[in-house]
């Protein structure tokens, strides 16, 4: 009987897992995780791991939801209307899994796994319980630090407020004097610079600086901070123009924000990158 | 039952996660490869529980450990990502390209 | 006391004085004075002490000297003699090396000395070689005029051919005897006793200017006329009539000893007779006259008195050495020896006197002691017959004849003589004093008892002469001085020109000795060199000749081969430079800038794998967990 479970359970679970990375919609795939993590929880609780089991369960029920949230908040297809591939070194990748798959499989196979089964009626949880906050409380006690460090990082890395200012409006460190550069290194290409795949805009960024330019002499790669505001903007008007010409859509929130102000994080990181 | 196929089927969604990891642009799949990764572990850590360690508690400290473990990596990985959206508009592995400088 | 004092005294001092240098003529007189005198002061010594002495030079050879009465006679009369022409010589002589003259006259004494006391032939030789070479020496005392050292070469060449019979004497004796020793000459028999006697006889005639070898005796008057007193006329001549009379009685018993002796000395006498008589140079004239005495010697030794040689040898060196020294002061003074242009009598009226006197004793006339010794050589001679006595007569004769002829051409009065004579000094004449001093003293031997008692003290005995002879050898005498004058009266240039001129020569003896064995010997030995240039010294030259081919060979080998060999190392010295340079070059500069290359090449691979995208860090990092795991499980 277990055994039958076990296998159904165990089926589910791999076409489950499989099926996240074939459907379109981001949702699906989602729930199509969190189905493949119920069924090994189901083989949990087969194998007399209960709590291991209802734990899983409960988790990735809230896990996926979470992820689910995030899916919507950051990926242009959530719903998957239009059916894209995204992917890459897809071959690779599967060489990989294939890969791996095998070897894990061969090395339990032809290792000699000892037999030790549990013994029946053991009330796993009971001892789990008394080891918890008998034997392993360091452990779980460092864990339980641990994932308040991660509660804490998480809020700081995702909080909206930086430390020089609001990180809508890219929160970059002061200058090393009034007005001048910020210390640390500076992107020559403000978040466009992709391997490989359509980043169609390149071109059309290089020509958009080259025409807007006002003969300052510098390119967009290195224009200096240091020089006076009118060629600040003058350079920034050329991004700006970049921005102008690389964006049809238009629809950019930072926009109106970077003309009339020489801001002298302009060049840097805020434009838009539609393009992926 | 036997921790073979328990195993199989642990390296089986290992390896799809696998997979997943490696093929996916979004920064969303790759979490949820990973996800299926760690699961694929976690199925393992209990099989060898259940049939190696004569029950004791500590083959279910591992799985405990590990669910930790997924939780504190979907935690940072979501922070990680929402500040790179914040700070480069960007929601595919390729749109950090300037990791490489 | 040993006897070698008394040659070794002179010898040390003569070696010493002739390398003193130029002195004045008064040190170098007074140092002779002082040498000789000592010499005669041992001589005395020793005669009266009877001295001897004996040298161990090794196991075989010993030297002795010992003197019997003839040799201690004889040993008092040279340094007698030496000191008074040696004390001539360093007032007369020129003072231009005079120290090596006087020195090497000194010297010259210890050697005759050497050869008087010698009582083995070895110490014989050793004297007789040191006076023959002292007479070399001093024959060619003015040696910057060629003709000196060339007659001293002569002289000394032909002195040492007569040596050779001295030497095979010697030999002869010790391969018979088995030492030196004069006494062991008496037991000798047969071929020996021919070698040891005629050998003798040879060398003492050679030295005593015997014909044939009297020509050298010429030569020799080249040198100083004190030399030629000295040595040519009392004491190295002597020396050959000495060495036969002191061993006449071992010598005689070979036969044909004595009739070979009496020849050569009557041969010598007559023949220098008539050279004397027509002789023009003063000193040629007395150098025959001192040939011909000793050809008396000769012929006393050949008669068997040995004695009578000695007292005539003593007596002639008395009267000899003054007309040497006159005929010196009158060449001297005259400016060239020729006589018929002397005439010195009004000048030198003095050194004319003194030569008087010697001359009287020359031409054998009673009064002097050299008619006395004559007359005893003549009755030595009267045993054998009629001829012989005759013969010794005759030469007497002939010795008054140019004895006159001498005396009266350079000492006569010239009433016209207006040539500016420079007239010796007393130091100079002093010489010639004191000898003829001892000429005069030597007259006493006319009074019988003296003559007895020197005969005794000589350990000789007299011989026994009729009245007959005297009286005729004294008529002869006359004739001859007769002759003398008559020559200088009708003939005054008499051998100066023409046939006597030539006859003059010892007649013509040296002429025919250049002609029989003069060039033969030169042909000899230039064909003797041509020989050994050509065929003994063929085979050296051949030697050089290979060697030099060979090693011009090797060099040729040398340079073709080993130095193309290092040439051809260091072309590929060259060349494997070259190489190394271009290949090596490439080599090591490419080895590291390939490398660098491929580093970069790999470094701008590896930094592609560097894209920034995660994705690619994630599969690298499975790739190298599957490598790991496959690792592991290779191992395991």
């Amino acid at each position: 009987m277990t055994d039958i479970a076990f296998y159904f359970l165990s089926a589910i679970a791999i076409w489950s897992g499989w099926r996240v990375f074939r459907v379109d919609s981001m949702i699906r795939a989602t729930f199509a995780l969190m189905v493949s993590f119920i069924c090994v929880g189901a083989i949990a609780l087969l194998m007399s791991a209960d709590y291991i089991g209802v734990a899983t369960v409960f988790m990735m029920a809230v896990e996926m939801m979470v992820m689910g949230l995030f899916m919507v908040m950051f990926m242009m297809n959530p719903a998957g209307l239009n059916p894209m591939q995204m992917v890459h070194q897809y071959r690779l990748s599967i060489g990989a899994g294939i890969v791996a798959f095998i070897g894990l499989t061969v090395a339990v196979l032809t290792t000699d796994l000892p037999h030790n089964p549990l013994p029946a009626g053991r009330d796993t949880m009971r001892d789990l319980g008394i080891n918890l906050l008998g034997n392993s409380m360091l452990i779980f006690e460092t864990a339980g630090v641990t994932l308040l460090a991660t509660m804490l990082g998480a809020v700081i890395l995702s909080s909206r407020r930086g430390r020089f200012g609001v990180s809508d409006e890219g929160a970059i460190p002061p200058g090393l004097h009034p007005g001048g550069t910020p210390a640390g290194r500076k992107v020559e290409e403000g978040g466009g610079h992709g391997g490989h795949g359509g980043h169609g805009g390149h071109g059309g960024h290089d020509k958009m600086t080259d025409e807007k330019d006002d003969g300052q002499g510098t390119g967009h790669m290195g224009h200096e901070m240091a020089d006076a505001d009118p060629a600040l903007s003058a350079g920034h008007t050329g991004h700006g123009g970049h921005t102008t010409g690389a964006n049809p859509e238009g629809a950019d929130p930072k926009k109106p924000k970077q003309e009339p102000a020489p801001d002298p994080h302009e060049g840097h990181g805020t434009k838009p990158k539609k393009e992926h | 039952m036997t921790l073979t196929a328990i195993l199989i089927v642990a390296s089986a969604l290992f390896g799809i996660g696998l997979f997943g990891a490696l093929s996916q642009k979004s920064f969303v799949m790759l979490m949820m490869g990973l996800e299926l990764m760690l699961n694929g572990t976690l199925l393992a850590a209990v099989g060898f529980w259940a049939f190696t360690l004569e029950g004791a508690p500590e083959g279910q400290l591992l799985a405990i450990l590990i669910m930790a473990v997924m939780a504190v990596e979907l935690a940072i990985g979501f922070a990680l990502v929402v500040a790179v959206y914040r700070k480069r508009q960007a929601d595919v592995i390729e749109a950090l390209g300037t990791l490489k400088e | 006391m040993t006897l070698w004092l008394l040659p070794l005294l002179p010898i040390l001092s003569g070696v010493i004085i002739s390398v003193m240098g130029d002195r004045s003529r008064g040190w170098l007189g007074g140092l002779a004075v002082a040498v000789l005198g000592g010499t005669f002061a041992l001589a005395l010594a020793a005669v009266t002490q009877d001295w001897t002495a004996y040298l161990i030079w090794s196991d075989a050879l010993r030297l002795t000297a010992s003197l019997t009465p003839i040799s201690a006679a004889v040993a008092l009369m040279v340094p007698a003699i030496a000191l008074a022409v040696v004390l001539h010589a360093t007032q007369h002589e020129q003072a231009r090396g005079l120290g090596r003259l006087i020195g090497i006259m000194i010297l010259f004494t210890g050697g005759m000395e050497l050869v008087v006391v010698a009582d083995d032939l070895l110490t014989l030789l050793i004297g007789w070689e040191l006076i023959g070479a002292c007479s070399w020496a001093l024959i060619s005392h003015k040696w910057r005029d060629i003709e000196n050292p060339r007659s001293g070469l002569y002289a000394f060449v032909m002195t040492r051919l007569g040596d050779l019979g001295l030497f095979a004497a010697a030999m002869a004796l010790y391969s018979a005897t088995g030492s030196f020793d004069y006494a062991g000459i008496a037991t000798l028999e047969g071929t020996f006793q021919w070698i040891v006697a005629f050998g003798i006889l040879l060398s003492a005639a050679s030295k005593a200017g015997q014909v044939p070898f009297s020509p050298w005796l010429f030569r020799a008057m080249a040198g100083p006329s004190s030399v030629s007193a000295l040595l040519h006329a009392a004491t190295l001549v002597a020396a050959g009539a000495y060495i036969i009379a002191r061993l006449e009685p071992s010598l005689s018993l070979a036969p044909g000893f004595s009739v070979a002796a009496i020849s050569i000395g009557l041969i010598t006498a007559l023949a220098g007779g008539v050279t004397g008589v027509l002789q023009n140079h003063a000193k040629r004239l007395l150098a025959a006259s001192t040939s011909a005495q000793l050809g008396f010697m000769f012929v006393a030794v050949g008669a068997g008195y040995p004695g009578i040689a000695v007292l005539h040898l003593i007596v002639h060196a008395t009267f000899k050495a003054p007309l040497f020294l006159s005929a010196g002061l009158a060449g001297g003074a005259a400016g060239s020896y020729r006589l018929d242009k002397m005439m010195l009598g009004q000048s030198l009226p003095i050194v004319g006197g003194l030569t008087a006197i010697a001359a009287v004793g020359l031409a054998g006339m009673p009064p002097a002691g050299g008619g006395w010794s004559k007359e005893e050589i003549i009755k030595a001679v009267e045993h054998t017959g009629y001829w012989l006595p005759i013969a010794v007569m005759l030469g007497g004769a002939l010795s008054a004849a140019y004895t006159t002829r001498f005396l009266l051409l350079a000492f006569s009065w010239r009433g016209d003589d207006e040539r500016s004579i420079e007239v010796p000094g007393m130091m100079e004449t002093i010489g010639l004093g004191i000898l003829a001093a001892l000429t005069l003293t030597t007259s006493l031997l006319w009074y019988p008892p003296l003559a007895e008692a020197l005969a005794a003290l000589l350990d000789m005995t007299l011989p026994k002469g009729s009245p007959l002879m005297l009286g005729l050898s004294l008529a002869f005498v006359a004739a001859g001085v007769l002759g003398g004058v008559y020559l200088v009266r009708r003939h005054p240039t008499l051998g100066t020109s023409g046939a006597t001129a030539a006859a003059s020569d010892w007649l013509g003896l040296p002429k025919l000795i250049t002609i029989a064995v003069v060039r033969p010997l030169d042909a000899l030995a230039r064909t003797t060199a041509w020989i050994d240039d050509t065929l003994i010294d063929a085979g050296p030259r051949g030697v050089a000749f290979m060697g030099r081919k060979g090693a011009a060979f090797i060099a040729e080998v040398d340079n073709r081969v080993v130095d193309q060999g290092i040439r051809n190392t260091a072309a590929f010295g060259d060349w494997l430079a070259q190489v190394s340079d271009r290949f090596g070059e490439t080599i090591s500069d490419g080895i590291p800038d390939g490398s660098a290359r491929l580093t970069g090449m790999l470094g701008r691979d590896i930094r592609r794998l560097q894209t920034g995208l995660s994705h690619h860090y994630y599969a690298y990092i499975i790739g190298g967990v599957i490598a790991v795991i496959a690792i592991l499980a290779a191992g395991a």
